[in-house]
C-alpha cells in the first residue's frame, strides 16, 4: 500500500526542482510585474492607478515602433530557415571539404555578443573597413553609413543577427538529414528526381518537426533575446529605428522616471510572446 | 558529369560563405597585431609589423584570469544543474502517468519566451530576500531558471521519441522506474542533453544583463562584463581594443575545437538511434 | 560516465563554496565594509586611481572599515543602482550625473538627506551655488564628487595650418563659421563628435542651448510647458546644429561613432575641435603640451543673459536610502573634502572639487588658469541640469539623432521636442510636480 502511494506520488519528485525553481525564477517575477504594472511608484510608496500605465504606454508611439521593429525582425526567421536549409542540403551531399565548412559555420554561433558587437561596429563604421574596402575598389557610391543611415541601421544589425545565427540551424538542420533513411534518396534517384524535387519531397518533410522546433526558437529569439545586439551596437539608434521592445522596457525601467510603465510595456510583451506559444501549441496539437 | 558541375558551383557557394563568416574573425585576429599607426593606413591587410605590444597592453591593470574563471564556474554549475532538473522534469513528462502532466507541460513551454530584461527588478527582490545579494549562487540560480523551460522541452519532446517497449522491457527486467532512467533513458539521451547544454552553454557564456547587474564586484566579474569596458574607454588604440576581444574569444574557440568532435557525435547519434 | 558526473560535481560544489566563501570574506573580519558605486574615469581620466588612493588613505586613517569601490560602466551606472535600491540593497554611497539626474532618485524615494548626517557648518566649505543643485525640500541630498567645465578643446597645430590664431581662435559665431571655414578648406574636419550612444545632444544643448535665456526661470518655463519650443528663443541652437551640419563642418561618420569615439577624433588629429570637459582637456594639455592643445568657450550666437554663460556642474555623491552605513557613508564623503585630498584630486586627475579650500595656486595648468578665468567672470549656467524627467531619453536624443540621419528640419525637432516634453510630464506626473518644485525653489 505505501509503495504504492508513494508510487502515486514520484513522478511529482521528478518535476519538483523544476517548479521550484520556475517559481522563483520566473513565475513570482511575473506576477509582481504583472501588478507593478497597475501601480505608479513615487517617494517609495506605491499608489494603484487602474490602467493609467497602459493607457499611457500605447498613446507613446515608441511602443508602436518598438513593436514593429520587432516584428520586421521576425522576417529573419523564414530567411534563416530557408538559409539554414539549403547549406545543409549542400553540405549533406558532401561535398570536399563538408566537415571544414560545417565548424566554420559553426564558429559565429558561439562567439559572445559584445565581441560580435564591437567587431561590427568598426567594420560598419562610415569610415570603418568595409567602407574603406569599397573606397579602394572604385564603389565610392556604395560606401554608406551602415548603422548611422535610417534606411540601413536597421537590416545592418539584422544581418549580423544572421550572421551570428546562421550555424546552429545549420548544423541542427544537418544532424537530422545524416538520419534521413538513404534509400528514399536512392529510389528517387532511380526516379530521376531532381536536386530540388528531391529536397522538396525527401528532405523537408523529414525534417519537418525539426523545423518546427527551429522557427519557434529562432521567433522567440527575435523577441525576446535580441536585447545585448541592440545594447551593444546602435542603443536603439539612430532616431530609434533600432528601437526594440526589450530595449524599450530597459530604457523606461533604468532611464529614469516611469518605472511602471515599463511593467505595462512589459505585459505586452508578455502578451505578444503567449500568443506565439498559443498558436504553436495549436499547430503541434493538430499534427498529432 | 553533372553532379561534378554543381560540386563546383556548391563549392563556390561555401567558399564564399566561410569568406564572410571568418572576415570579421580575420579583421580583429590580423589588426590585433599591427601598430596604431598601421591600423589607420592598412585596415584589411595583413600586418606588416606585427607587434604583440597590443596584448600586454590589454592584459595591463585587468584581471583577465579572474573573469575568465568567473564565468567558467557560472557556466559550468548553471548548465550542468539546468541538464539535471530538465533531464528528471524532461522524463517525467515523456515517459510517466500522472494527473496534471499536460497542464503543468502547457505551463512550463511558455516560460521560456520571457525576455530576461522583463524580470530584473523582481528577480533582483527576490534575491535579496534569500539572502543571495552578490552572490555567484544568485546569477547561477537565474540562469537555471531562464534555461529551464526550453531544455525541458527539448529533453522531453526527445525522451518521447524513444520507443516505450524499451522501457517496458525494462520494467518486466525488474527494474524499477529510477532504474529505468538511469539505465536506458540517460544514455539515449546523451546526444539531447549535449545538444542543449550547448545551446545553454553558450547563452551563460555570453550573458551580459543579468551578470552586470546582480554581480557588483569587482573580483567576481565576468569576462563579458569585463569586455564591455573596452567599448568605451581605449577607443583611440582600436588594435589594443582587438586584442582585448581575441583574448577573450581564444578559449571559448579552443573549447570548441576540442569539443566539436563530440557534439557533432552526440548530435548525429541522436538522430541515427530514432 | 559515472565517473565523469562525479568528478563534475565534486568541481562544481568547490566553485560554489569558492564563490560564497569569497564573498563572505569582509564579513567574517568584523570590519564594516563601505560600499562604492561610481564612475568618473570616462570624463576625468585619472579618476579611478584617485578614488583607489583615496580608499587607501581612508582606510589607513580608519583601520576598522574597508571601502570596496567598484567603478561602474556608463549604460550601468543608473541600472545597478535603481535595481539594488529597489530591492534595498543599494550601495552606501552612489556616484550620480548632477541636476534632474540626481533629483529624480531623490523624489522617487531612493535616496536618503545627507543634511540628516552632516552638519550644516561641515557643509560650508562646499560654495553654496555647487550645493544648490541637490537641494531640496529644506534638504541637501548630495554632494559634489568633483566640478568641471565645458569648453571647446582644439588642435592648435590644425589652427596654424589653416590660418586662425591659436589662443584666440573665436568668440562670436560668425567668428567660429569662419573658423570652421578656413579649417574645412585647408582639409582638415573642423569638428569631431560621435552621436550613436546618444550622449552628445545634451552636450551640445549645454553649448549652445542657453545662449537666449535670461534666467534659470526661462528654463523652467520650457521645462514645465509653457514656453514652447518652437519659439526660436528656445530653438535657435537647432538651426545653428543644421548650419553646421549643411555647411560639412561635422564629421561624416558622427552617427557611426559614440561620444568618445568623437571626441577623441582630434587625438588622431581627424578633426580640430571637439566638445569636451576641462579635466580631459588638461589631460591632453599635460601629455601633448600647451602649445598643441587649447580650450575654448562656446560661440556666442545668442542674445539672452546666459549667451556667453559657462556651464560649471558638479557631478555629486548621494547617501542611498537603504545604504546600511550612512553615518560612515557621510565621514568618508567629508574625508574627500579634506584639503589634502582635494589637492591630491586635483593633481592626480586634473579635476576641480567645488570647495573653498581649493587654492589657486597648485593650478599649474594654462587652461586651467583660463578656465577659473571664465568660472569667476562668467554666468554659471547648466543646460542638462534642468532637463525635466525622460525628457533626454525620449526626446532630445532620437529627435537630435533625426536631424542628421534623417535631416529632419530644425523647425519639426522643435515640434517633436514639445510633443516628447509633453507626454514625459503626462507619463510622470508625480515626479514632475517634484521636479517643478525642486527647480523653482533655486
Amino acid at each position: 500500500m505505501k509503495t504504492n502511494r508513494m508510487k502515486k506520488f514520484t513522478p511529482y519528485f521528478y518535476i519538483l526542482p523544476t517548479f521550484i525553481i520556475l517559481a522563483v525564477v520566473i513565475v513570482i517575477p511575473i506576477i509582481y510585474v504583472i501588478i507593478q504594472s497597475f501601480y505608479t511608484t513615487f517617494a517609495n510608496e506605491s499608489v494603484f492607478v487602474g490602467l493609467r500605465n497602459y493607457k499611457m504606454a500605447f498613446e507613446d508611439e515608441l511602443l508602436l515602433t518598438a513593436l514593429k521593429n520587432n516584428l520586421k525582425l521576425f522576417l529573419c526567421v523564414p530567411i534563416l530557415t530557408v538559409l539554414s536549409l539549403a547549406i545543409a542540403s549542400i553540405l549533406y551531399n558532401k561535398i570536399r571539404g563538408w566537415r571544414f565548412y560545417r565548424s566554420v559555420i559553426f564558429i559565429p554561433y558561439i562567439l559572445a555578443i559584445p565581441v560580435v558587437g564591437i567587431v561590427f561596429s568598426y567594420l560598419l563604421q562610415y569610415n570603418g573597413v568595409i567602407n574603406s574596402i569599397l573606397r579602394t575598389i572604385g564603389l565610392e557610391n556604395m560606401a554608406l553609413d551602415w548603422l548611422g543611415d535610417p534606411n540601413l541601421a536597421f537590416p545592418s544589425v539584422a544581418i549580423v543577427i544572421m550572421w551570428k545565427q546562421i550555424g546552429f540551424g545549420v548544423v541542427l538542420f544537418l544532424a537530422r538529414m545524416m538520419s534521413i533513411d538513404k534509400t528514399l534518396y536512392e529510389s528517387a534517384d532511380v526516379d530521376g528526381a531532381t536536386w530540388f524535387q528531391k529536397f522538396m519531397h525527401i528532405t523537408v518533410p523529414q525534417t519537418k518537426s525539426i523545423i518546427e522546433f527551429y522557427v519557434i526558437i529562432t521567433l522567440i529569439e527575435m523577441l525576446s533575446w535580441v536585447f545585448n545586439f541592440i545594447y551593444v551596437m546602435t542603443a536603439g539608434g539612430p532616431g530609434n529605428k533600432t528601437l526594440v521592445l526589450e530595449y524599450l522596457i530597459y530604457k523606461k525601467a533604468f532611464g529614469g522616471g516611469d518605472f511602471n510603465i515599463a511593467m505595462a510595456i512589459s505585459v505586452v510583451l508578455l502578451a505578444i510572446a503567449a500568443i506565439l506559444i498559443v498558436i504553436h501549441q495549436i499547430v503541434m496539437r493538430k499534427e498529432e | 558529369m553533372k553532379r561534378k558541375r554543381g560540386g563546383i558551383v556548391s563549392q563556390l557557394l561555401m567558399i564564399l560563405l566561410v569568406v564572410v563568416i571568418i572576415f570579421p574573425l580575420y579583421f580583429m585576429t590580423a589588426n590585433s597585431f599591427k601598430t596604431h599607426e598601421e591600423y589607420v593606413n592598412n585596415m584589411a591587410g595583413l600586418p606588416q609589423t606585427f607587434t604583440v605590444q597590443n596584448f600586454v597592453e590589454a592584459f595591463r591593470g585587468k584581471p583577465f584570469g579572474q573573469w575568465f574563471m568567473n564565468s567558467l564556474i557560472l557556466t559550468v554549475a548553471a548548465v550542468f544543474i539546468t541538464g539535471i532538473i530538465a533531464l528528471l522534469a524532461g522524463y517525467a513528462f515523456a515517459k510517466m502517468r500522472f494527473k496534471g502532466k499536460k497542464v503543468l507541460f502547457n505551463m512550463i513551454v511558455p516560460l521560456m519566451s520571457v525576455p530576461p530584461v522583463v524580470m530584473i527588478i523582481p528577480q533582483f527582490r527576490i534575491i535579496k530576500i534569500l539572502g543571495l545579494v552578490n552572490t555567484r549562487v544568485s546569477v547561477i540560480l537565474i540562469y537555471i531558471g531562464i534555461m529551464l523551460p526550453m531544455t525541458i522541452y527539448l529533453m522531453r519532446n526527445f525522451m518521447k521519441t524513444v520507443p516505450d517497449s524499451l522501457l517496458e522491457a525494462a520494467e518486466i527486467d525488474g527494474c524499477s522506474k529510477r532504474k529505468a532512467l538511469t539505465k536506458i533513458m540517460i544514455p539515449l539521451s546523451v546526444p539531447a542533453l549535449i545538444t542543449s547544454s550547448l545551446v545553454n552553454l553558450v547563452w551563460v557564456w555570453n550573458e551580459l544583463l543579468i551578470s552586470l547587474v546582480f554581480l557588483q564586484k569587482e573580483e567576481l566579474r565576468t569576462l563579458m562584463v569585463g569586455i564591455t569596458l573596452f567599448k568605451g574607454r581605449f577607443t583611440l588604440n582600436i588594435p589594443v581594443i582587438m586584442a582585448g576581444l581575441v583574448i577573450a574569444t581564444v578559449p571559448i574557440v579552443l573549447i570548441y575545437i576540442f569539443a566539436q568532435k563530440y557534439l557533432v557525435e552526440g548530435m548525429l547519434a541522436g538522430s541515427v538511434k530514432e | 560516465m559515472k565517473k565523469i558526473s562525479v568528478v563534475l560535481i565534486a568541481a562544481l560544489v568547490v566553485s560554489l563554496l569558492f564563490g560564497c566563501g569569497k564573498s563572505d570574506d569582509a564579513k567574517g573580519t568584523g570590519k564594516t565594509t563601505l560600499s562604492v558605486w561610481y564612475w568618473g574615469e570616462q570624463e576625468v581620466p585619472g579618476y579611478k586611481a584617485y578614488m583607489e588612493e583615496m580608499v587607501k588613505r581612508y582606510e589607513k586613517k580608519n583601520p576598522d572599515i574597508k571601502v570596496e569601490a567598484v567603478l561602474q560602466e556608463s549604460d550601468n551606472l543608473y541600472t545597478a543602482f535603481r535595481t539594488a535600491e529597489a530591492a534595498g540593497e543599494g550601495p552606501d554611497i552612489q556616484y550620480m550625473w548632477g541636476g534632474t539626474q540626481a533629483m529624480e532618485d531623490v523624489w522617487k524615494g531612493n535616496v536618503a538627506p545627507i543634511s540628516d548626517y552632516i552638519s550644516e557648518e561641515e557643509l560650508s566649505v562646499i560654495p553654496k551655488s555647487a550645493l544648490a543643485q541637490t537641494n531640496w525640500n529644506g534638504k541637501q541630498w548630495g554632494i559634489p564628487a568633483y566640478g568641471f567645465t565645458y569648453g571647446i578643446a582644439y588642435d592648435k597645430e590644425a589652427m596654424r595650418t589653416a590660418g586662425v590664431d591659436p589662443e584666440n581662435p573665436f568668440t562670436t559665431w560668425d567668428e567660429f563659421l569662419e573658423c570652421c571655414e578656413k579649417l574645412k578648406s585647408s582639409g582638415i574636419t573642423p569638428l569631431g563628435m560621435g552621436l550613436k550612444d546618444g550622449y552628445l545632444p545634451a552636450w551640445i544643448g549645454i553649448f549652445l542651448g542657453q545662449q537666449n535665456m535670461d534666467s534659470v526661470n526661462d528654463m523652467i518655463s520650457l521645462m514645465s510647458g509653457q514656453e514652447s519650443f518652437t519659439d526660436k528663443k528656445y530653438s535657435e541652437w537647432l538651426e545653428k546644429i543644421a548650419e553646421l551640419k549643411e555647411a560639412g563642418y561635422i564629421n561624416e561618420d558622427i552617427l557611426s561613432l559614440d561620444l568618445y569615439q568623437g571626441q577623441q577624433l582630434i587625438e588622431s588629429k581627424k578633426a580640430a575641435m571637439t566638445l569636451h570637459t576641462q579635466p580631459y582637456a588638461v589631460s591632453l594639455e599635460k601629455s601633448l603640451g600647451s602649445d598643441q592643445i587649447g580650450f575654448a568657450k562656446a560661440p556666442v550666437f545668442g542674445t539672452g543673459k546666459f549667451a556667453d554663460s559657462v556651464a560649471t556642474p558638479s557631478q555629486v555623491y548621494v547617501i542611498p536610502n537603504s545604504a546600511k552605513h550612512k553615518e560612515e557613508a557621510a565621514d568618508f564623503l567629508l574625508f574627500l573634502q579634506e584639503e589634502d585630498n582635494i589637492k591630491y584630486l586635483y593633481e592626480s586627475a586634473n579635476a576641480m572639487m567645488p570647495n573653498n579650500n581649493f587654492d589657486e595656486s597648485w593650478v599649474s595648468s594654462e587652461i586651467d588658469r583660463k578656465v577659473l578665468e571664465w568660472q569667476k567672470e562668467d554666468n554659471n549656467f547648466c543646460y542638462q541640469l534642468y532637463f525635466a524627467p525622460m525628457f533626454e531619453t525620449d526626446g532630445l536624443i532620437p529627435t537630435v539623432q533625426k536631424m542628421f540621419s534623417e535631416g529632419l528640419a530644425p523647425k519639426d525637432a522643435a515640434v517633436e521636442l514639445d510633443e516628447a516634453l509633453g507626454k514625459c510630464m503626462e507619463q510622470n506626473p508625480e515626479v514632475h510636480d517634484a521636479f517643478l518644485e525642486w527647480s523653482v525653489e533655486e
